[in-house]
């Protein structure tokens, strides 16, 4: 038995390896095979000897393969080279804006999943009847709706017209409050959705019928069959979701000038930066491998069929 | 009839017939089909007919009338029903052309997700094995990684631009589109009459083809539908931030951006655009789940 | 309670149920009647469809939301649980009356070890007791489910025993709050023809020592024959007849029992 878990543990690191490298290669190709980044950086009007000497410092102009083995080399190392733009080491770039944007997933990632979650449990405990239809077209609005805009419009509300928060920055906790609130809209919905589908499906499941024929009671089978049962798929995706934030991240701290990672790339691209975007797009990768591991060892604590 | 006359060629056997049974959710979905394709082709159409009709305000700019609120706020005028912006140029003629932008690059950049995407997707349901369990690893990889992420890869070495944008959307939407084609093509593969076309020695590719595929159709619409929302509002961050749309064209997404700065003053040039993708894209949404429902290929079984 | 009548145990009386579908309104159960009584064991046999689940739901009173009680009455011990606009069936549910469901392996949840479960059953219908007491009467079940080896059954998850020890556990969970009646629904369908003998064998022994009365749901009228006292066939929603199983078996009396019975394929 013990064989055959270790076996099972061993691929499933190996697809985790597969998984960031095929991630790490995309990034690569999409860097730089995509084309020459010196057009975009110089404008197409400067002379070829500007480019080359360009193209030599970001190291362009060696082999293909040379490069791939130096971008894997710079992703152990942890060295990215310098910024073209603020002169400093990327990485240490990075990590100072790290912890903004951690802030900020964070703060939202809490605030969707504690509302997330029990709209989702109830919407399924009462499913069919209007309360659900109700919360599942409100879900889904919260999915349309551009979060940017969102955040836009709450600014202009609450800080423009109101004045109760502030309207940008970083510095106090209210500060928090709005970009956070932006963030949390759309895996809030997300994770709606997720909830009362996955609620639905272990409310539907037979030892549930047994366990209310033994008598326990709606709340008790609720909470400790069915939704131990659904917490699952909910607990990947929130994981999986707070990758995803990222995306979310670059418009959010835009509009609220949030000194995080994802204004830092903005900059980036609007100044051609390129050896910074580089970086930003492969700590993205890793990161999200780090966070399937999670999901995965998560899953076989909660799962014991998985054990 | 003796057991030795033999059919000289073996016929295929015939698909099934769609089950047009299917309970009360299948009923509902129909009807909203039904109901939300009405508005969604009435917005198309004025989006793409309203410019031509000459009923829309100037689109010029005019600088005596900046900043205008809209016709029903203080200070506003039914010339310009949805206000003016910093440069006096009528808000509701840009919604309708940055529209038409908006829109087409939302159909354009669905399709260019679904054709690879159903195409991979399918493959990797239909042949299982090795070749799906690889497949399988590259949409788990590509389905965590953010849009961003690609879009910066790609848009720092060449540039923002339509083919760029188009891309993106095609490298962000595929994965999703084949995780579904995988699971639908897994169970229609499953059904009796895959499994008599093969027992039957019918070519592989004959069957995903002639059989399979058509059976997708309708999950495929379902996914496109969509995947245009998904579209939309990529397309919609990107331009916002600067890294899509290339002016002079303008989209909703765009028009946001210059709503920004004069959110303070002039809310409504931010707030219109914004609810335009809101409904537009909820309506898409709703429309794409009531398909989903409605063409659910489990549903056969029940 | 008053001392109900020494032998019933059960009595349903003209019950009728109807279900709310889209297209209308569908009668499930049409004035059906039904006695058990203490050590009795009734066998209620019909196909799919028949009302013999609605029965058994009914009487445990885990009916569906669109599905109403609108004639007759259930009994249980002399006192009334269910009627039109009367639903006293969450007092006996899993105490006085327990349920074996068709699929054992489904009926336990996956992600809960034995011990738990039937703990959180004892905890649940025996107030105040004690962790010792649910240890005690926990291996005491299991002992009288004719499992050998209580201490690991009670330490694993279910899809760690086998088929057997699964339906074993299942029913082990319906009668550990000594119920009077436990109501088997189908339990046996899913199972090998040797696994049913040893289930059929358990419930036997089970009514014989516990002095339970069972209320047996199947579509094997052989099945029912050979473990019933008593055997009601059921068809479409009605009671067509009832009796002795070997008068039912020996001579039937309504059209549709005959075509059970001619239905069965006979080996010699």
């Amino acid at each position: 038995m013990r064989t055959l878990h270790l076996r099972r543990t061993a691929l499933r690191l190996l697809v985790l390896l597969a998984s960031t490298f095929i991630a790490l290669t995309t990034a690569f190709a999409l860097g730089r095979l995509s084309g020459d980044p010196t057009v975009n950086i110089l404008g197409p009007t400067a002379p070829p000897e500007q480019r080359e000497a360009l193209r030599h410092e970001l190291g362009l102009d060696r082999p293909p393969l040379t490069q791939y083995l130096d971008y894997f080399r710079s992703v152990f190392t942890g060295d990215f080279g310098d910024s073209l733009q603020f002169y400093q080491s990327n990485t240490t770039l990075i990590l100072e804006r790290l912890p903004y944007t951690l802030q900020l997933v964070a703060a939202g990632m809490t605030i969707a999943v504690l509302i997330g979650v029990p709209l989702g449990v109830l919407a399924a405990t009462r499913e069919g009847t209007w309360w659900d239809r109700a919360a599942s077209t409100l879900a889904l609005l919260g999915q349309s709706v551009p979060v940017f805009w969102l955040g836009m419009m709450l600014v202009a509300l609450f800080a423009v017209k109101l004045g109760w928060l502030p309207a940008g920055q970083s510095g106090t906790p209210r500060h928090l409050i709005l970009p956070a609130v932006t963030m949390s809209l759309y895996p809030m919905a997300h994770i709606a959705r997720l909830t009362r589908a996955s609620m639905s499906e272990a409310l539907a499941e037979p030892f549930i019928d047994s366990a209310r024929a033994r008598g326990l009671s709606t709340a008790g089978v609720v909470w400790r069959h069915a939704f131990k049962n659904a917490l699952m798929p909910v607990l990947t995706i929130v994981i999986l979701q707070t990758g995803i934030l990222m995306s979310g991240a670059v418009a959010i701290e835009y509009v609220y000038s949030w000194p995080g990672l994802g204004q830092l790339a903005l900059q980036a691209v609007q100044f051609r930066d390129y050896p910074l975007v580089q970086a930003i797009v492969v700590f993205g990768a890793l990161t999200f491998v780090v966070l399937n591991l999670l999901v995965d060892v998560i899953h076989s604590i909660v799962d014991p069929r998985v054990r | 009839m003796s057991r030795l006359d033999v059919k000289p060629a073996v016929k295929e056997p015939q698909a099934p017939r769609r089950a047009t049974g299917g309970g009360r959710r299948t009923r509902r979905a129909r009807t909203s089909v039904f109901w939300l394709s009405v508005p969604l082709a009435a917005i198309a159409a004025l989006v793409f007919i309203l410019p031509v009709t000459g009923l829309l305000p100037d689109g010029g700019q005019n600088l005596s009338q900046t900043r205008l609120p809209p016709a029903f706020l203080a200070g506003g005028t039914w010339d310009h029903p949805l206000g003016t912006d910093k440069r006096g140029q009528d808000v509701l003629t840009e919604l309708v052309t940055s529209g038409r932008v908006t829109i087409l690059i939302g159909l354009v950049g669905a399709l260019v997700a679904i054709g690879p995407g159903v195409l991979i997707g399918m493959l990797a349901g239909y042949l299982r094995g090795w070749v799906d369990r690889v497949i399988s690893i590259f949409i788990d990889a590509q389905l965590a990684l953010p849009f961003i992420l690609i879009a910066l890869a790609i848009i720092s070495n060449r540039g923002s631009s339509l083919p760029v944008l188009f891309s993106v959307l095609a490298l962000t939407g595929w994965a999703a589109c084949a995780r579904v084609t995988r699971s639908a093509t897994r169970t229609i593969r499953e059904q009796q009459f895959i499994l008599a076309l093969r027992a039957a020695g019918a070519s592989e590719t004959r069957i995903i083809f002639r059989h399979v595929l058509p059976n997708l159709a309708g999950t495929v619409v379902a996914l496109g539908t969509l995947q245009i929302g998904t579209a939309i509002l990529i397309e919609s961050a990107l331009s916002f931030l600067g890294l899509g749309v290339v002016p002079p064209t303008t989209s909703w997404g765009s028009m946001l951006a210059s709503g920004q700065d004069e959110l303070g003053q002039a809310w409504w040039i931010a707030f219109f655009p914004g609810l335009a993708i809101t409904v537009l894209v909820l309506l898409v949404n709703l429309l794409g789940d009531a398909l989903l429902t409605h063409y659910d290929p489990r549903k056969r079984r029940r | 309670m008053s001392e109900p009548p020494m032998s019933e145990l059960l009595n349903v009386s003209g019950l009728s149920i109807t279900a709310r579908v889209s297209r209308g309104e569908l009668r499930l159960l049409d004035r059906v009647d039904l006695t058990i009584g203490r050590g009795e064991i009734v066998g209620v046999v019909g196909e799919s469809g028949s009302g013999k689940t609605t029965l058994s739901r009914a009487v445990i009173g885990l009916l569906d939301r669109n599905v109403r009680v609108d004639g007759g009455s259930i009994s249980l011990s002399g006192e009334q649980i269910v009627a039109p606009g009367v639903d006293r069936t969450a007092q006996i549910r899993g105490s006085a009356v327990g349920m074996v469901f068709q699929d054992a392996s489904r009926s336990l949840n996956p992600l809960m070890k034995v011990r738990a479960q039937l703990a959180e059953v004892l905890r649940r219908h025996v107030p105040g007791i004690g962790k010792q007491e649910i240890e005690r009467r926990s291996v005491e079940v299991l002992e009288q489910m004719r499992i050998s080896d209580a201490a690991r059954v009670l330490s694993s998850y279910p899809h760690q025993l086998s088929g057997g020890l699964r339906q074993r556990v299942a029913i082990g969970l319906a009668v550990v709050t000594r119920p009077s009646l436990v109501i088997a629904d189908e339990c046996t369908t899913a199972l090998d023809v040797t696994t049913q003998t040893k289930v059929v064998e358990l419930f036997r022994t089970l009514v014989g020592e516990l002095g339970i009365g069972l209320l047996f749901v199947t579509h094997d009228l052989m099945l029912a024959s050979d473990l019933c006292d008593r055997i009601a066939v059921m068809n479409g929603g009605r009671v067509v007849e009832t009796g002795p199983a070997m008068q039912i078996l020996d001579r039937p009396e309504h059209d549709y029992t005959r075509r059970l019975l001619a239905a069965i394929p006979t080996w010699t």
